[in-house]
C-alpha cells in the first residue's frame, strides 16, 4: 500500500485523468481493496469495440512512475497475451519498456536522469494516460496473440 | 455596420507535465501545425531528442506538421491541441 501523501496526490489529479478518458470513450476505476491501483478501459480510435484494461500501481506519487500492465478486464489477472494492444515497445505479456512505466525504469537505469527523467511537475498521472491513449490511437496494430 | 470576418483562430495546447499552463495563441488559418508545435515547444521549454520527438494530437490523431490550422478548425473559430512527447526507444 503506497503512503498517505501519494493517496492524497492521486487523488487530487485524478478527475483530470477520468475527464480525458471520457472524451475518449473510456473511463478510470479506482482500486477498492487498494486506493493506490487504478483501472483504465480504453478503446483505440481505429478500433472503438476493442476494449483494454492497463491497471496502473503507483508507488509514490507524483515521485515515480507507476507499473502498468494489461488485464483482461477491471480487476483482471495481469499475464494474458490477448489482454495485450500490439504497441512497438509493449513486450507482451509482461511490460512497457517506455520511460515512463516502473518496468522500464527498472531495466533502464540510465533513463532515471537527462532527458528522460520521469517527470514530477504537473500531473503525471494524466501524462500516462494521454501517453498510452496516445500509443493506442497512433501506433496500434492490433490485438497480441 | 457590416460583418467582420474571422481571420485568426484561437489556438491552445495542453501539456500536462510542465510548470507552466497551456500554450494559447490567435493564429492565421493558413498557419501550419509545424509553426504552432515549436511555438509550444518553446512555451513549455522543451525539445526534441534523438531518442523521441513532440507531436501535436487533436481529436486523439496526430497531426501532420504542414496541415494548416484552417483545415483542421473547419467552420470552428478555435482549434485544442494536445502536446505528446513521442518515445521511441524501449
Amino acid at each position: 500500500m503506497a503512503d498517505v501523501e501519494t493517496l492524497l496526490n492521486l487523488a487530487e489529479h485524478e478527475a483530470a485523468v477520468a475527464e480525458f478518458l471520457a472524451k475518449h470513450d473510456g473511463r478510470l476505476v479506482r482500486d477498492e481493496e487498494d486506493p493506490s491501483i487504478y483501472w483504465l478501459d480504453m478503446r483505440p480510435r481505429s478500433v472503438p469495440t476493442e476494449r483494454y484494461y492497463p491497471r496502473l500501481a503507483w508507488r509514490s506519487y507524483p515521485h515515480s512512475a507507476p507499473s502498468i500492465l494489461y488485464a483482461d478486464l477491471i480487476r483482471g489477472a495481469p499475464g494474458i497475451t490477448r489482454a495485450w494492444p500490439q504497441i512497438p515497445g509493449y513486450r507482451t505479456p509482461n511490460d512497457i519498456c517506455k520511460p515512463f512505466t516502473a518496468e522500464g525504469f527498472a531495466l533502464h537505469p540510465e533513463w532515471g536522469s537527462g532527458p528522460d527523467a520521469w517527470p514530477t511537475d504537473g500531473n503525471p498521472f494524466l501524462w500516462v494516460v494521454e501517453t498510452l491513449q496516445y500509443d493506442l490511437d497512433n501506433a496500434y496494430s492490433g490485438r497480441a496473440g | 455596420m457590416g460583418t467582420t470576418q474571422q481571420t485568426t483562430i484561437k489556438t491552445k495546447v495542453t501539456f500536462p507535465v510542465s510548470k507552466k499552463g497551456p500554450f494559447s495563441e490567435d493564429y492565421p488559418p493558413e498557419t501550419t501545425v509545424e509553426t504552432v508545435r515549436l511555438a509550444a515547444m518553446d512555451h513549455f521549454q522543451v525539445a526534441d531528442d534523438a531518442q523521441f520527438t513532440y507531436v501535436l494530437t487533436h481529436s486523439g490523431q496526430r497531426q501532420e506538421p504542414e496541415t494548416t490550422l484552417g483545415s483542421i478548425a473547419g467552420e470552428a473559430h478555435a482549434v485544442e491541441f494536445r502536446l505528446v512527447k513521442v518515445i521511441t526507444q524501449g
